[in-house]
């Protein structure tokens, strides 16, 4: 026990050899993955696919939940592993799931997957979004590319209470029409009345219909009013940066501002050293930080 | 003057006229027994180097890419002749950019084995001093002692044959005697006895030495021709070539792919083996391999500027002793 | 439990007796190197040796260790009932995919850890084990790590006081002492023909039922206290902690991080001898169907450690890298664990190529005057005593 009353866990103190799937933080072997089935995949882009999971386990089938924001560790067996943010909805039970950008060792092994292929998933991970804390207010979603599988899962959490929530907008950007992820779920937000929507691609494209230019101009052409409102941006590092000098000149507080960060990482749960942007690790204080937060940070992303 | 003395001067030179932002030598580490890498920017700190058999440190490394800080600096370096040796092999393949460099010589008699003589200690020591081929050396609780220099020498400088740079800008002094090398062979018998086991012993021995390897990396980073340090396939991802496993079999394959792969460029100044923190003698196979290049193709690394490493290029018309 | 002795001579025995339910591991002298090691009947401790060239911890925090193994097969056809039967309904059918011959795969989570006792470590070595226990023992809200508990709850750590410190030691400068308890379950002090022994925890007082272990005398006890004293007084405090962590802060985009880092070389060592570095890499190795998912430990210096998938890296520059290493060791992981992650051992400096030292970092980067701007090196009284040319240069 140390003089602030913190204490370690020991073996007394965790569930035995049980996943975080199974027990969270109390999971006695936080390195073991849960085995799950590929039951479903979507080619949501010429280079991003989504798979839909079932665990194996029937118990952990029907008690796995997350929060909106929150990740997983998503890997083949002999490998690797990597972090990607849960993009199913946290009221759909049955199966979980993940998008996924071909571009390194195990995206590309992710993306050579068959249904009925096993996969290991170790999840939930890291802090979610606090939608909670955010009732009342207003959402805007800023997102870019593969940025929008990061924040799917919150979308659709605030839409599903959009009683909650004082308004929703959602800013999507893509290089062309074909990148846009999630089609299906696009045409259904633009059938709601209740929310704004804005899609918009880097340059003019026979027969498309909706904005064009890229994400931070469109943002500041859209000028949404910063009362009350909580901005979240999710894109490639490029465009993060822009959407949040973007969000500084349109009087946003850096309070206000939310983002989600990406690092190389390996153990997912705080221990391995490697994903710390200063004293934080973006796999459990993290992915979900403040602009607030990020500021009192060292400059190293 | 001093060799110390023309290394100040040097270096004060250079940095007086912009010729370089910044001078690499030697200075005294933690306490005067200890000698690390000096990295002078302003000509008042020029007091700092200096030159005695503890500089045993090849600075050419510190010329790699993305050692330099700023990446594209100009940089002033001293050479021993071994050191030249490496920065030859890293020009022939035109890997350092020779206008951005400022090279300092110093011909050399030989460094001293700081693990030879701290071997002879119970206590640390924390000075040794040069006189008249004698060293002396303080331990911390006051023991002193004395040796003979020769017989406190690296291995590597006992067979030395290039002690004199091969290349320089500016030279330290006059050089050393320096062994007839047309009319003398390299010796190689501090390998002999490795050359005398059978294979299966050898495969023992190595085995044995690497066993102790704790993939630190302080041998790959420490030489200056293991160019592709930050990248190395030792730890490539994609390929995964190496197991990033530790055990023996995984060592010794490690190991190997260092020793081909500086083969040819590689005068075994033995920069890695001081560099080891576990003392696996590692400069054993550079040597043997030196060997080989030698009986092979009498081809000598990093000795002249307008060669190209002898296993880096082929001649159809190749022949062995060529 | 009393204080307690045991004669030189005795030694051999005593790790014998320890043996009998434990594996021991001792510093051990081979080819002139001392390393810890498996201990049998007849090897000789070095003891002589203040520190081995790695502290022990690759006995608990292992440098390469499996700890999944798994195996791919096809699986027969089988009956579908139940559950599976009819939760397709969210795409997929299990029916259908029970009904072929479909592939499988079997995962087995290994953690082996038999008793071990680890003899001749330092305080400061124990100081490690304790410091690396917050950051694998689920501290303040964080995950367990069972690969390291169950081999740290099988370990007994029986310490020997510091009789003699070296030059690069600071361990009182951080809160440690060459006779220190943090982490140790018993501790050895070396007096006249043999050895004091102490026992601090009930598992350290479990290991000494040995019976050549006798009552201390009184004179006994007095020299071990006095060797105590001594050896404290033998170790320099080169700098004060206090206000490190926010000068750490200040200075972070300070000139003086190039400055000092410039003959680093960017390589492992001071973090694999350290007693408390534990950073740690994941790989995965696959033959044909069957393969493995090993750690090994990784370190911040490694060039690729932080490189991102896309190609971007926040530390390509060596001088972040090295940045980081200190910052970790001084702000981050005190700002986690309200500890320092270090014990004042020396090593790194003892055995870093060119000898970095960690203290003249920590004096330079916790100096207001560095937080003022002032980037020479010199300026901090760094540089060493100028004019070695009495030393007796020959040349």
């Amino acid at each position: 026990m140390a003089g602030n009353g913190k204490t370690r866990l020991t073996s007394a103190d965790v569930v035995a050899g049980a996943s975080t799937a199974r027990a969270g933080k109390l999971g006695g072997n936080p390195y073991l993955p849960e085995i799950a089935t590929v039951i479903k995949i979507i080619e949501e882009t010429p280079n991003i696919k989504t798979f839909r999971m079932r665990f194996d386990d029937p118990a952990v089938r029907a008690d796995f939940s997350f929060l909106p924001g929150q990740v997983g560790q998503l890997g083949i067996f002999g490998v690797g592993e990597s972090t990607f943010a849960i993009t199913s909805r946290p009221s759909e039970k049955g199966f979980i799931q993940f998008s996924v950008m071909k571009a390194g060792e195990v995206t590309r092994a992710l993306h050579n997957l068959s249904e009925g292929d096993k996969v290991g998933i170790r999840a939930p991970m890291g802090c979610g979004f606090p939608v909670d804390a955010w009732k009342g207010k207003k959402i805007l979603y800023v997102m870019g590319g593969i940025g929008s599988a990061a924040l799917k899962a919150t979308i659709e959490y605030t839409l599903e209470h959009r009683a909650d929530y004082e308004g929703i907008s959602i800013l999507y950007g893509a290089t062309a029409p074909q990148n846009f992820t999630y089609q299906y779920d696009i045409e259904d937000w633009q059938k709601r009345d209740d929310i704004d929507l804005v899609l918009t691609i880097d340059r003019e494209c026979d027969g498309w219909q909706c904005d064009v230019g890229l994400v931070p101009h469109v943002l500041e052409r859209m000028n949404p009013d910063p009362a009350n409102t909580i901005a979240i941006t999710c894109g490639p590092p490029i465009m993060i940066k822009f959407a949040l000098m973007s969000f500084q000149k349109l009087g946003f507080t850096d309070e206000q501002t939310f983002t989600t960060l990406e690092k190389r990482m390996k153990c997912g749960i705080g221990i391995c050293g490697r994903c710390n942007v200063g004293p934080k690790y973006v796999c459990v204080d993290g992915p979900v930080f403040s602009l607030a937060e990020l500021k009192e940070l060292p400059d190293e992303l | 003057m001093s060799r110390q003395d023309h290394i100040r001067e040097f270096a004060t030179a250079a940095l007086a006229a912009g010729r370089v932002d910044y001078v690499i030598g030697w200075k005294y580490g933690y306490n005067q027994s200890e000698v690390v890498p000096a990295f002078v920017k302003d000509p008042a700190d020029v007091d700092q180097l200096v030159w005695n058999p503890l500089c045993h440190h090849n600075l050419v490394t510190f010329l790699k890419r993305k050692m330099p800080d700023p990446l594209d600096a100009k940089i002033g370096v001293c050479v021993k002749g071994c050191d030249s040796r490496t920065l030859v092999a890293l020009l022939q393949e035109e890997l350092v950019d020779k206008d951005r460099i400022y090279v300092i010589g110093v011909p050399c008699d030989g460094v001293v084995d700081r693990r030879k003589l701290e071997k002879e200690f119970a206590d640390e020591m924390i000075h040794i001093s040069f006189s008249d081929g004698k060293v002396g050396v303080t331990t911390r609780n006051g023991e002193t002692k004395e040796f003979d220099k020769d017989a406190v020498l690296l291995d590597v400088c006992r067979l030395c044959r290039y002690p004199n740079p091969v290349y320089a800008d500016d030279t330290a002094g006059p050089p050393v005697a320096e062994p007839d090398r047309k009319h003398t062979a390299p010796d190689w018998t501090d390998i002999a006895e490795y050359e005398n086991l059978s294979d299966d012993d050898k495969q023992a021995l190595l085995e044995q030495i690497y066993a102790t390897c704790i993939r630190c990396f302080a041998c790959i980073n420490v030489c200056p021709v293991c160019f592709c340090w930050d990248k190395c396939v030792n730890r490539s991802r994609q390929p995964e070539l190496v197991s990033q496993k530790v055990g023996p079999k995984e060592n010794l394959l490690f190991q190997m792919v260092h020793m081909f792969h500086v083969a040819g460029r590689c005068p075994s100044c033995g920069a890695c083996d001081r560099a080891c923190p576990v003392e696996i003698p590692l400069y054993l196979l550079h040597r043997k391999m030196n060997k080989e290049l030698y009986d092979m193709f009498a081809f000598e690394p990093g000795v002249k500027l307008d060669e190209k490493p002898v296993l880096q290029v082929f001649d159809i018309k190749d022949q062995f002793g060529e | 439990m009393a204080i307690k002795y045991l004669s030189g001579d005795q030694l051999p025995a005593f790790l014998g007796y320890v043996a009998e339910k434990a594996r021991v591991v001792a510093p051990i002298k081979s080819d002139g190197v001392v390393q810890f090691q498996p201990w049998a009947p007849g090897k000789d401790v070095e003891l002589d040796v203040l520190l081995a060239k790695q502290s022990p911890k690759a006995f608990v925090f292992l440098q390469s260790e499996t700890y999944l193994k798994f195996g791919y097969r096809m699986e027969e056809p089988s009956e579908v009932t139940g559950d599976a039967a009819t939760d397709g309904a969210e795409g997929g059918n299990a029916a259908t995919e029970a009904a072929i011959p479909h592939e499988t795969v079997e995962v087995e989570a290994l953690n082996e850890a038999s008793a071990q006792v680890i003899f001749g470590l330092r305080p400061c070595d124990a100081r490690g084990f304790v410091q690396m226990d917050n950051v694998f023992g689920g501290y303040g809200g964080f995950y367990f790590d069972p690969l390291y508990n169950a081999r740290r709850e099988a370990t007994t750590l029986l310490a020997v006081t510091c009789r003699d410190p070296r030059s690069t030691c600071f361990c009182t400068a951080i809160g440690g002492c060459p006779a220190g308890r943090e982490g140790v379950d018993a501790l050895f002090t070396q007096v006249v023909g043999g050895y004091t022994v102490e026992a601090f925890t009930d598992k350290g007082e479990a290991t000494l039922g040995f019976s050549a272990l006798a009552d201390a005398s009184d004179a006994q006890a007095g020299e071990a206290a006095e060797v105590k004293v001594q050896a404290t007084t033998k170790v320099d405090v080169p700098f004060t902690l206090e206000g490190i962590r926010d000068n750490l802060r200040a200075n972070f985009e300070g000139q003086a991080w190039h400055d000092l880092h410039m003959r680093c070389i960017s390589c492992g060592t001071c973090t694999y001898v350290c007693p408390n570095c534990y950073c740690f890499n994941v790989g995965d190795e696959l033959v044909e169907c069957a393969g493995e998912r090993y750690r090994t430990w990784d370190n911040c210096f490694n060039p690729l450690y932080t490189e991102e998938t896309s190609g971007h890296n926040p530390r390509e520059a060596k001088f972040s890298r090295f940045r980081n290493r200190f910052s970790h060791k001084f702000w981050y992981y005190p700002d986690k664990y309200d500890s320092l992650l270090c014990s004042g051992c020396g090593r790194c400096i003892v055995h870093c190529p060119t000898r970095i030292d960690i203290r003249e970092v920590l004096r330079v980067m916790g100096s207001p005057a560095t937080v003022a701007g002032g980037s020479s090196l010199a300026a901090h009284g760094t540089a060493p005593a100028p004019s070695q040319a009495a030393d007796g240069e020959e040349t």
